[in-house]
């Protein structure tokens, strides 16, 4: 028997209720995550993929609502049915998050040091004297002076707050972090830095990682294994390696025919025509349908399913679930 | 066709309520030159703070410069006034970063295009405009029957991106300044849009100053590459020799951070810091303090940009240890 996975999403759905009708941002994600293990969502903007980070923490808020589906955290955790407590010591002790741009929401008027101090005096009750050891702790784990803890955030540059703000999600030992684009705002250079410092704290603590991102690039780089999102739908999940050798969904290959062709300037890229659906109205049958190359009459009278094909892989699409 | 000679642009900053403070300035752009010829699209790299965009400003005649001349066709652009000035602005345009802000909310597609048909005379009445609109949304790749009366809210970014191509392209201009035209679009649209705008590079005759901070679009675009850093141009020459053959340490440096598909390799040159402020530019090479290979020289004396080959300047003291 081997452990179970650190978290089990299935058939989960959230919508969010909008003037124009019923958003489905998830429809129908099913994911595992094993312990230890990195697994990058990758998607473009208005997957899904950071509600689906968000519903895991039950972060969804209305006019949002997780309609249906089950989340099981270590193999005995029902996450859906948790009450407001037991919220408290999920949230941060089980699980944490580096938000989108967090960098750019800590408080101006609070140290450093008194937010993360924060972070932990919410989740446990630590006592004054050992706040500040830990602070200091937290902040050398990261690359950063512990000295710093004294200073304000307009005093870093971003780079800095950045580390600040993965200090803070380490703060109580989560088990799965969830890292929703944590590299998007920051410049090459640094965003090789906190890459870098992610994937050594990662493996140095034996952290399990959702990785949710728009760069497939980057992802190639370090993730083990990959789920690419498309309109609220998983298209394809699959060992890293064989995701980026040997793409199924034709979404997956259009997306890498684009970033393998633009190695070669002056040859045409490639390019999937159109834009994602409304997912307020999602065209019938499979929701790519009228961006693909290879629809036929099937796509459009029946949804494909995600199915296993090989080795750790999935798809949804009927081209390749013949 | 246009050269850029010794171009600085400073920003004062405010003093705040202490009159005796040291006037300082932000040094966004601190000499820089470089020539665009007819018909060649040269890309300007470089991270936030490099002074890329405010380049690309002072071309497009949207900022003024402290120092320094930019010429076109020989002509000093900031002496142009009046008739000049509209001329120029008729041959040079601008594409911006942000699709959702570069338009105006209130004005269907038909004006927004056609607003500067209308501004050079070239569309003389609604007819006319609406005729000429159309084929420019089609050039763009756009269907016009359908996102002609519409408003830029009711497009997608891709759509809303192609709409400001054609603006930009409806005065029929030599030179088109694109400010990180791609960078706010998805994987799956950017390549379309790359596409379209190398196609009209062909079909127009243009030639692109193409603003990104990211290399591989870059690349993609840009025969000739400068890349930036703090205000200067640390390298320039044509990009498939900068790629392949790194002169200066913050390009390899560049270079060796930009992620590449499949596993990531260890070793190379280790990122190292971050870029300073432009207020407090370090003395001497600006690089020095995140440059592995800085030497006391280094940190007292301006590396200047020096050609290495014909095609190939470096602003590095050490450039030939790289070579």
């Amino acid at each position: 028997m081997s452990a179970p996975p650190i978290v089990n999403v299935s058939g989960l759905r959230v919508s969010f209720w909008a003037r124009r009708g019923e958003v489905k941002a998830v429809d129908d994600v099913s994911l595992q995550v094993k312990k230890g293990e990195i697994m990058g969502l990758a998607g473009e903007s208005g997957c899904g993929k950071s509600t689906t980070g968000l519903a895991i923490m039950r972060l969804i808020k209305p006019p949002g609502e997780i309609k249906d589906g089950r989340i099981v955290f270590d193999g005995n955790i029902d996450v859906l049915s948790l009450g407001d407590e037991e919220l408290r010591s999920f949230r941060w002790r089980k699980v944490s998050m580096v938000f989108q741009g967090a960098m750019n929401s800590l408080n101006p008027v609070m140290t450093v040091g008194s937010q993360i101090a924060e972070a932990i005096s919410a989740h446990e009750s630590a006592r004054e004297e050992d706040m500040e050891e830990r602070v200091a702790k937290l902040l050398e784990q990261v690359g950063m002076d512990a000295s710093r803890a004294k200073d304000y955030p307009h005093e870093f540059s971003g780079g800095m707050r950045q580390r600040a703000v993965i200090a803070m999600a380490l703060a109580l030992n989560p088990e799965l972090l969830i890292a929703d684009e944590p590299t998007t705002a920051l410049d090459v250079v640094v965003q090789r830095q906190i890459l870098d410092l992610m994937i050594d704290m990662q493996r140095r603590l034996n952290l399990s990682m959702i990785f949710i991102t728009h760069d497939l690039v980057a992802l190639s780089e370090f993730s083990d294994k990959v789920s690419i999102m498309y309109a609220g739908r998983i298209a394809e999940v699959a060992p890293t390696s064989d995701l980026y050798g040997s793409p199924l969904h034709p979404y997956t290959q259009g997306l890498l025919e684009s970033l393998q062709g633009i190695a070669t300037p002056g040859k045409k890229l490639w390019s999937i025509p159109g834009a994602p659906p409304d997912l307020a109205a999602i065209p019938k049958g499979c929701r790519f349908r009228p961006r693909c190359r290879y629809a036929f009459d099937r796509c459009a009278a029946e949804e494909p399913e995600l199915l296993p094909v090989k080795d750790g892989r999935s798809v949804a699409c009927h081209l390749v679930n013949k | 066709m246009l050269s850029v000679n010794d171009l600085c642009v400073h920003f004062p900053v405010s003093r705040g309520l202490n009159p005796f403070a040291k006037r300082k300035s932000v040094k966004a752009v601190d000499g820089v030159s470089f020539h665009v010829a007819r018909e060649e699209t040269i890309a300007l790299v470089g991270e936030s703070g490099s002074g890329k965009t405010t380049t690309g400003r002072v071309i497009a005649r949207l900022t003024d410069l402290t120092r320094g001349s930019v010429e076109f066709e020989g002509a000093d652009i900031m002496k142009l006034g009046g008739a000049g000035l509209k001329g120029y602005r008729k041959r040079v345009q601008m594409i911006f970063q942000d699709p959702y802000e570069s338009l105006n909310p209130r004005a269907s597609i038909v004006d927004q295009v056609g607003l500067p048909l209308v501004v050079f005379g070239i569309a003389k009445n609604r007819h006319q405009k609406e005729d000429i609109v159309s084929s420019l949304l089609d050039k763009v790749g756009l269907v016009h029957s359908e996102v002609l009366f519409k408003y830029p809210h009711q497009l997608s970014g891709g759509e809303r991106q192609r709409v400001s191509i054609a603006r930009a392209i409806a005065t029929n201009p030599e030179l088109v300044v694109a400010d990180e035209p791609v960078s706010m679009l998805d994987v799956s649209v950017r390549a379309g849009v790359l596409n379209l705008m190398q196609d009209l590079a062909r079909s127009y005759h243009l030639s692109y100053l193409f603003i990104s901070h990211d290399l591989a679009v870059a690349k993609y675009m840009g025969i000739r590459l400068a890349v930036m850093y703090l205000g200067k141009i640390f390298e320039l020459g044509l990009t498939a020799d900068i790629m392949s053959k790194p002169l200066h340490p913050y390009t390899k440096m560049l270079l060796e951070a930009t992620p590449k598909i499949g596993p990531k390799s260890v070793g190379g040159l280790r990122a190292r810091g971050e870029i300073p402020s432009s207020i407090d530019i370090p003395p001497g090479c600006r690089f020095h303090p995140r440059c592995p290979y800085a030497t006391d020289v280094c940190k007292s004396k301006i590396p200047p940009l020096r050609d290495l080959a014909e095609t190939h300047s470096v602003a590095c003291h050490w450039a030939e240890k790289f070579a």
